[in-house]
């Protein structure tokens, strides 16, 4: 598709999206904050999926909203709109946006859904019971656009998920090592039954996915699994959701990630033994209880370390806190915005 | 079906058979102090079937001790506690449903340790009780006794059928063994298994986790520990932290057996310290050394 094109078309959307300035965080629901504080324009771009409603008929898409003070905020803002004739139905859904600033671009990474499109399960017996019936395997992964500005508009970078595809994935995020970039995913339990979280590395210009893909860990390696010490005839449930990474001031790999506990959605903590993404992975306490999850650092622009994630689960909102890096951990300092 | 317990003795000609020869499942040796004779007790369809021997070397049976019928029994074990013989097995009825999808994960069947009683290491074993100690609904399996401070306690493993991940659990029992007298309790889960760490490539399968097997044996410093197997025949050791069943349970690195699961231990009557376990389609017996906080085979 051509980007002329596809400027018109983001045009004639975002006129479809009212945009209200003056709002506060706690005016609009979020699911899978992003946060990409932009260096160039000084602007906090907080990113969400739009569904249909927002996005245009048939059409799900990516919106923003902006702040320059983390208080306020403006938008949404269309951004992007899952295109036509690709893998994924453009109907299905965009899941946990995120856009990173790499090597002079911005990097759309943005979780897709085919929902008639199945991939080979394994016997029925072994499917994951999923809102009240066998779980339905399909395609769904992380699929990578690219833009010259935060704002799109993003352009499509290879055909495929940069996981294989035959693998159920979602919340890929992006993970530069030596110089070479990674996709850190969470592979479904719907597929896993005890879903892991995995990486594969990327091309240079981040249009698909090389070699093997590597398992870093297990949901069921999380150490808080055993207070509940469940004694019951019920199978158990393990969900890996939104890898985010940090670097603490020592060097200390971190990585970010959500999970269930007692059927409430929680932040925890892995740690890398190894400093490096391959670990070995060590698990940590639970960051954020209280049905929070899926979060994400970021510094402001005057050098504090901040955590956004959402809570509830259900008709989230986004909530705000800042952080301490302790050299070996983080520690929530404060809630700024409840 | 309700099971139809056989206490009947069936006479057979005992013969002669080397421990190579015997039957490689399963296997429970009860060293028995007061005839100084060796017990091998296995499986073999809705039977339990008993050899005997004096040097370990030497067997003669099988010797049916117990039966059922329409039921499968798996993993028989014999205790001596206070002075009677306690046999405990794994019946599984595969026709009774407990629960079918989307109520479960998968159609569960009636599985659980039942607990029988003799005078005899060679029977008949009565039947205790009316139900089995674990709940009726769990699938449970490879039930061991552990005594701690006089108090006996069923572990057992729950069934990854039912769990996904299997985990090890326990309840206390009667003083005669009839009936659980607390609720069932957790210890640790199948997916805590050392060797699940050497993962290094992403996989598309899915995961779930056998637990079975446990036997408790507590070291000459006084250390718990559990030996356990996966499905593939491993044996893993876990630790109690507090030195009591209640835990919390560690896992140690690597693993004891890689060939061969249903490993026990007991004391032979020259006071070497033996393992014997299943695998590769035969019984294995070997030397152990109490290392104190673990045990390891003696080379």
């Amino acid at each position: 598709m051509k980007p002329a094109i596809l400027l018109l078309v983001a045009g004639a959307l975002a006129a479809q999206v009212p945009v209200r300035t003056g709002l506060k965080l706690g005016d609009f629901n979020v699911h899978d904050p992003f946060i990409l504080a932009d260096q160039e324009s000084q602007t906090y771009y907080l990113y969400n999926s739009a569904s249909p409603r927002l996005a245009g008929p048939g059409h799900s898409g990516v919106l923003v909203y902006k702040s320059k003070d983390l208080e306020t905020w403006e938008g949404p803002h269309l951004v992007f709109q899952v295109p036509d004739e690709i893998w994924a139905n453009p109907a299905d859904g965009v899941w946990a946006p995120e856009v990173h600033f790499y090597d002079g671009k911005y990097y759309l990474l943005a979780t897709l859904h085919n929902n008639a499109k199945l991939i080979e399960a394994p016997p029925e017996e072994f499917l994951a019971i999923y809102q009240g019936a066998k779980a339905k395997l399909h395609l769904r992964g992380t699929q990578i656009f690219v833009s010259d500005s935060p704002d799109g508009p993003f352009r499509l970078l290879g055909p495929n998920p940069a996981p294989p595809m035959d693998f159920m994935t979602l919340d890929g995020t992006l993970f530069v090592e030596d110089s070479v970039p990674y996709m850190v995913y969470a592979h479904e339990w719907l597929q896993m039954l005890d879903g892991t979280m995995e990486a594969i590395r990327l091309r240079p210009d981040l249009s698909g996915g090389v070699g093997e893909p590597i398992h870093l860990f297990k949901a069921s390696d999380a150490p808080w699994l055993d207070d509940q010490k469940t004694v019951s005839k019920a199978p158990r449930t393990y969900v890996t959701d939104g890898p985010e990474f940090y670097r603490t001031k020592t060097g200390k790999l971190l990585m970010l990630w959500s999970s269930y506990r007692d059927g409430l959605y929680v932040e925890t903590v892995a740690y890398s033994t190894s400093g490096k993404l391959r670990g070995p992975w060590r698990q940590g306490d639970v960051l954020v209880g209280d049905d929070s999850g899926h979060g994400m650092t970021f510094h402001t622009f005057d050098g504090r370390l901040m955590l956004i994630l959402h809570q509830p689960f259900r008709m989230a909102k986004g909530k705000l806190f800042e952080l301490e890096d302790t050299g070996d951990t983080l520690r929530i300092k404060r809630q700024v915005v409840e | 079906m309700k099971p139809v317990w056989i206490g009947l003795l069936v006479a057979l000609p005992l013969m002669a058979v080397k421990l190579a020869d015997l039957p490689g499942r399963d296997p429970f040796i009860l060293a028995d102090a007061g005839s100084k004779t060796y017990y091998l007790y296995t499986a073999a369809g809705s039977d339990v079937q008993a050899y005997q021997s004096k040097d370990l070397a030497n067997w003669e049976g099988p010797r049916v001790v117990f039966g059922a019928a329409g039921v499968e029994l798996r993993a028989p074990e014999v205790h001596l506690y206070r002075g009677k013989y306690y046999l405990l097995a794994t019946v599984h009825d595969r026709d009774a449903i407990i629960d079918q999808p989307p109520a479960s994960w998968r159609v569960t069947t009636r599985e659980a340790t039942r607990i029988f009683v003799a005078e005899s290491p060679e029977g008949p074993f009565q039947p205790l009780g009316t139900k089995p100690p674990a709940p009726e609904d769990f699938m449970t399996l490879d039930g061991t006794l552990y005594v701690e401070g006089d108090l006996p306690y069923l572990v057992y493993a729950h069934d990854w059928t039912q769990r996904i991940d299997g985990a090890m659990e326990a309840v206390l029992l009667k003083t005669d063994l009839s009936a659980a007298v607390s609720e069932p309790f957790y210890l640790f889960k199948g997916s805590d298994a050392p060797w699940l760490k050497e993962q290094t490539k992403g996989a598309k399968d899915p995961r779930y986790y056998p637990v079975e097997g446990p036997f408790l044996y507590r070291t000459r410093t006084g250390s718990l520990l559990m030996l356990w197997s996966n499905q593939g025949g491993r044996v893993a050791v876990a630790w109690s932290v507090t030195g009591k069943l209640r835990g919390p349970w560690r896992q140690r690195d690597g693993m004891l057996l890689d060939h061969a699961g249903q490993a026990m231990i007991f004391n032979a009557f020259d006071g070497r310290l033996m393992l014997v376990a299943a695998g590769l389609g035969r019984i294995w017996l070997l030397e152990l050394e109490d290392a104190g906080d673990t045990v390891r085979l003696k080379q």
